[in-house]
C-alpha cells in the first residue's frame, strides 16, 4: 500500500508542477493575443474615446463604428459581446476606465429580455477573461458570482483544461504566432452578412417589465465618472408586443433617470436582417445612420 | 456524479481510503464501506431509486435462499418465476410502460392515449436487473449455492463501479470475490489506474469530442449532403465505442483498486472480420448474458436450422428491446439477428477474402444498422438512410458551424480518434505489447502523453453522461 501511495504522491506532485508551468506559459501567450474583445480590452491603456458602445450581439453586429467616427468626427469603441449581460457591460466599462482610458458618452443597447431577467448573471462571454484572472478588478467581478472562479485562478491549468475548446492549443498557436483571428474591426464592430433564417416575428413576453437593478449600477458608474449614458433599443424585424408594453418600459427607464431611445420598429424589412433580431450589413449601415442622427451626434 | 467529474474523484478517494484503512481490513468492514459508498453513489443520482434497488436486491436474496432450500421442482420453478416476475415487472413498468401504451394506441388506431404516466427511468435498472436475475437463475439451475450473507449480496448488486452500466457480472464470479478477505495488491491497483486513465482518454478526448458533430448531423440530417450523413454514422460508431468501452475501462480499473476483477466488456470489436466475432468482442457481458440465459435455454443451435434461426432472431430482438423501449431498437436487434444468420448460411467466416475486404463486408451493414440505434424513431432512421444517398446539401463548413467548432478542432478530433484505434491495433500485436511492458521510460512517457492529451483535448465543459446510462 505504501508503495502505491508513494507512486500516487509522486504522480500528483509531477502533475501539479507540470500544470503550473503550462499555466504560466499559456497565460503569457494568451494575454498577448487579440482574438476576443477581452484580450483587446485588457491591453488597452490611456486611450481617449468619445463614444463607447456596450451591450450584447445586437450592439456588436448591428452598428458601424467607422461611420460613427467619420460622420460625427469622433473616436468610437464597441465593447459589446455576444450574449453579454448588463453586469458584463459594467465590468467592461469599469476595466476600460481603470486602465486610464476615457470616454464622454456610453451607449447601452437595451434588450427587452435584459430589462428584468439575467439579474446578477454572467454569460459565456465572461470566460473570455480566463487568462486575466490575475487582474484584481476582473477577478473581484467574476468571483463574486461563483466559487468556480477561485478554482480557475488558483488551481494551475484547470481553466485552460476545462475550456480547452476556447483557450486550448489552437488558440495558443494563434495568439503565440500573432495571427489576428478577431471578428471585429478597429472600432470593435462587425457585420454578419448571411442568408435570412428562422422565424420573422419576435415575440417577447407581454407583461409588465420591472427594472433590472444591474442597469442602475451602470447608471451610477457613469454618473460618478461624468459619462453621459444613453440607452437605445435596436430594430427588430417584426416585434409582437401588446400595445401598452413598450410605453411601460420607456416609462420605467425614464422614471429611473435614463435617456432611452426606442428604435425597435425602425427597419421593418426582411432585406435588412439575417434573423428576426439581428441586422445584416445593409441593415446595420442604415441603422447606424439613424443612431448617429438621433443619438450619437444629433 | 459521472466518473469523469471532480465530485466523483473526491468520492473515489474517500471510499478507497476508508476501504483500505487498517481499521477496516476485515471483509465485513470492507463490504460495509463498499455498500455504503455504492448506495451513496446511486442516491446521488436520485435517492428515490435507492428503494427500488433495495427491493430488487432483497427479493432476489430471499428467493435465492428459498430456491436452494426447496427440493420439489415445482416449488423451485415457482420461486424462480417470483424472481423473474418481480424483476421484469419493475423493469417493464419503469422502462417499457409508456412504450406498451404507445404501441397499444397505434394498434387500436387511437389518436391519443386516454392516460399516460410521466415515468423516469431509474438509472442502471436494465443492468442490475439482469445481474440479479442471473443469480436466481443460476441457483435454480444448481450452478451455484446462494449466499447467506445479506451484506455480500447487497454489495454484489450495487457495487458502484459497475452499477450503472455494467459490465453485467455473474454472481458466480463477483460474489466469491466479495466474500473473500481482500488484501491490497499494488500491481493490480497500478493496473487499475492505467485502465482508468485509458478509459478517461476514450471518453473525454474521443467520444465527447465526437458528440457535437454527431448531434448536429442527426438533428438536421436533411440539411446535409450524403457524404456528411455517412460521416455522421461513422463518427457515431466511434463515439459509442469510445463512450461505452471507456466507461467499461474505468469501471474495471476502479474495481481493481478494491481488488475486484470484473469481466472484460470490449475487446477491440471494430477489428472483427465477422459478425460472430464482433458480437464476441462488443459488450461481452451482455452478449454472453443473452447467450447463457436466453439463447441456450431456447434451444441454442440444437434442433433444425429453422429452430436455430428462430432462437437467434428472438435473442437478438430481445437484446434490441433491452437497449431501448422503441421500435428502432427492436429493429436494430432483429437486423443483427438477420446479419448473423446470413453470415452463417453463406459461410462468410470461411471465405478466403483479403482481411480488409472481409472487414468492409461486415462494417458496412453494421454501420447502416447503427442508424436505427441512434435515430429518434423509425421515421427518423429511414429519413437518415435516404439522406445518405443524397447528392445535394450542405458540406463540412456547415457542419463545423452547426457544431460550433473550427476546422483545426475537427482535424484534431479525427487525428485523436485515429490515434486511439492505432493504440488499439498495436495492442493486438504481441511485439508491441512486450516492448511497452518491458520499458518503464516508454511506458511512463505514454502515460504522460495520455494525461497531456486529456488536459489539452478533453471535452470538459460539455461533459455528457455515458450513452448507455439511457438504457
Amino acid at each position: 500500500m505504501a508503495r502505491f501511495l508513494k507512486k500516487i504522491m509522486w504522480l500528483t506532485l509531477a502533475l501539479i508542477a507540470s500544470a503550473y508551468l503550462l499555466d504560466l506559459a499559456f497565460t503569457a501567450v494568451f494575454q498577448r493575443g487579440r482574438t476576443v474583445k477581452a484580450q483587446w480590452l485588457h491591453g488597452m491603456h490611456d486611450q481617449r474615446y468619445d463614444v463607447v458602445i456596450l451591450g450584447a450581439s445586437r450592439a456588436w453586429w448591428n452598428i458601424d463604428g467607422t461611420s460613427i467616427d467619420t460622420v460625427c468626427g469622433v473616436r468610437s469603441l464597441n465593447l459589446a459581446n455576444n450574449h453579454g449581460t448588463i453586469l458584463e457591460a459594467l465590468h467592461s466599462l469599469e476595466l476600460f476606465l481603470a486602465q486610464g482610458n476615457t470616454t464622454g458618452l456610453a451607449l447601452y443597447q437595451m434588450d427587452l429580455n435584459r430589462m428584468d431577467r439575467d439579474r446578477g448573471m454572467l454569460s459565456k462571454s465572461a470566460y473570455d477573461h480566463l487568462p486575466f484572472l490575475d487582474d484584481s478588478l476582473t477577478y473581484a467581478h467574476l468571483s463574486a458570482h461563483s466559487s468556480e472562479w477561485a478554482a480557475y485562478r488558483y488551481v494551475p491549468f484547470y481553466r485552460y483544461a476545462k475550456f480547452n475548446h476556447r483557450w486550448g492549443l489552437e488558440e495558443l498557436l494563434v495568439s503565440g504566432l500573432g495571427l489576428n483571428r478577431s471578428v471585429f474591426d478597429s472600432t470593435g464592430s462587425h457585420f454578419r452578412d448571411r442568408a435570412f433564417s428562422g422565424p420573422e416575428t419576435y415575440r417577447p413576453e407581454n407583461r409588465h417589465y420591472n427594472l433590472n437593478p444591474d442597469v442602475l449600477l451602470l447608471r451610477d458608474l457613469c454618473r460618478r465618472k461624468g459619462i453621459r449614458l444613453k440607452l437605445f433599443m435596436a430594430p427588430y424585424l417584426s416585434l409582437r408586443l401588446a400595445p401598452g408594453v413598450l410605453p411601460q418600459v420607456k416609462e420605467t427607464l425614464h422614471a429611473n433617470g435614463f435617456e432611452f431611445h426606442d428604435m425597435s420598429n425602425r427597419l421593418p424589412n426582411k432585406r435588412y436582417f439575417y434573423d428576426n433580431v439581428h441586422l445584416n450589413g445593409e441593415g446595420g449601415r442604415r441603422f447606424t445612420r439613424m443612431l448617429i442622427d438621433e443619438v450619437v451626434c444629433p | 456524479m459521472i466518473f469523469t467529474s471532480l465530485p466523483f474523484a473526491a468520492f473515489l478517494v474517500v471510499v478507497f481510503t476508508l476501504h483500505w484503512l487498517p481499521l477496516s481490513r476485515s471483509k465485513r468492514h470492507q463490504n460495509a464501506i463498499l455498500l455504503a459508498g455504492s448506495y451513496f453513489f446511486y442516491g446521488w443520482w436520485d435517492p428515490r431509486f435507492l428503494l427500488l434497488l433495495l427491493v430488487s436486491s432483497l427479493v432476489d436474496f430471499l428467493v435465492g435462499l428459498r430456491l436452494h432450500a426447496a427440493q420439489d421442482p415445482r416449488v423451485r420453478n415457482r420461486w424462480l418465476i417470483a424472481s423473474v416476475v418481480t424483476n421484469l415487472s419493475l423493469l417493464g413498468f419503469f422502462k417499457y410502460f409508456n412504450f406498451f401504451l404507445e404501441s397499444l394506441r397505434l394498434a387500436l388506431g387511437w389518436n391519443e392515449l386516454p392516460a399516460s404516466l410521466h415515468i423516469i427511468l431509474p438509472i442502471g435498472i436494465s443492468f442490475y436487473t439482469l445481474q440479479t436475475l442471473s443469480y436466481t437463475i443460476d441457483i435454480h439451475q444448481r450452478r451455484m449455492a446462494p449466499t447467506t450473507n445479506l451484506l455480500h449480496f447487497l454489495t454484489f448488486v450495487s457495487f458502484f463501479p459497475q452499477l450503472l452500466a455494467g459490465p453485467i457480472e455473474r454472481a458466480r464470479s463477483l460474489l466469491p470475490q466479495l466474500a473473500a478477505p481482500r488484501v491490497f495488491d499494488h500491481d493490480k491497483a497500478v493496473e487499475g489506474c492505467r485502465q482508468m486513465l485509458y478509459g478517461i482518454f476514450k471518453k473525454v478526448v474521443v467520444a465527447d469530442r465526437m458528440a457535437p458533430y454527431v448531434d448536429a448531423i442527426f438533428a438536421q440530417q436533411d440539411a446535409f449532403g450524403g457524404g456528411i450523413n455517412v460521416l455522421g454514422l461513422v463518427l457515431f460508431s466511434i463515439q459509442i465505442y469510445c463512450d461505452f468501452s471507456g466507461y467499461s475501462d474505468m469501471a474495471i480499473g476502479m474495481a481493481k483498486l478494491f481488488r475486484v476483477d470484473l469481466m472484460t466488456n470490449f475487446d477491440r470489436p471494430y477489428f472483427s472480420t465477422s459478425m460472430r466475432e464482433l458480437w464476441t468482442r462488443w459488450h461481452i457481458s451482455l452478449s454472453t448474458w443473452f447467450r447463457d440465459y436466453v439463447y441456450i435455454p431456447l434451444g441454442g443451435n440444437r434442433g433444425t436450422r429453422a429452430q436455430w434461426a428462430r432462437n437467434l432472431m428472438l435473442t437478438f430482438t430481445l437484446s434490441g428491446l433491452w437497449h431501448g423501449a422503441s421500435f428502432n431498437f427492436i429493429f436494430w436487434g432483429a437486423l443483427h439477428g438477420a446479419f448473423y444468420i446470413v453470415e452463417r448460411l453463406t459461410k462468410y467466416e470461411q471465405l478466403k477474402w483479403p482481411t480488409l475486404l472481409k472487414w468492409s463486408g461486415i462494417m458496412v451493414p453494421y454501420l447502416l444498422a447503427r442508424v436505427f440505434f441512434r435515430a429518434e424513431d423509425m421515421h427518423h432512421a429511414w429519413e437518415y438512410l435516404s439522406n445518405m444517398f443524397s447528392s445535394s446539401g450542405a458540406g463540412l463548413a456547415r457542419l463545423l458551424s452547426a457544431a460550433n467548432t473550427t476546422p483545426v478542432s475537427f482535424l484534431a478530433t479525427m487525428v485523436l480518434a485515429a490515434l486511439l484505434f492505432g493504440i488499439d491495433r498495436l495492442g493486438m500485436l504481441p511485439r508491441w505489447t512486450s516492448l511497452f511492458h518491458g520499458n518503464a521510460l516508454l511506458r511512463r512517457s505514454c502515460y504522460a502523453m495520455l494525461l497531456l492529451m486529456i488536459a489539452l483535448f478533453g471535452a470538459f465543459t460539455d461533459t455528457r453522461a455515458f450513452i448507455y446510462f439511457h438504457f
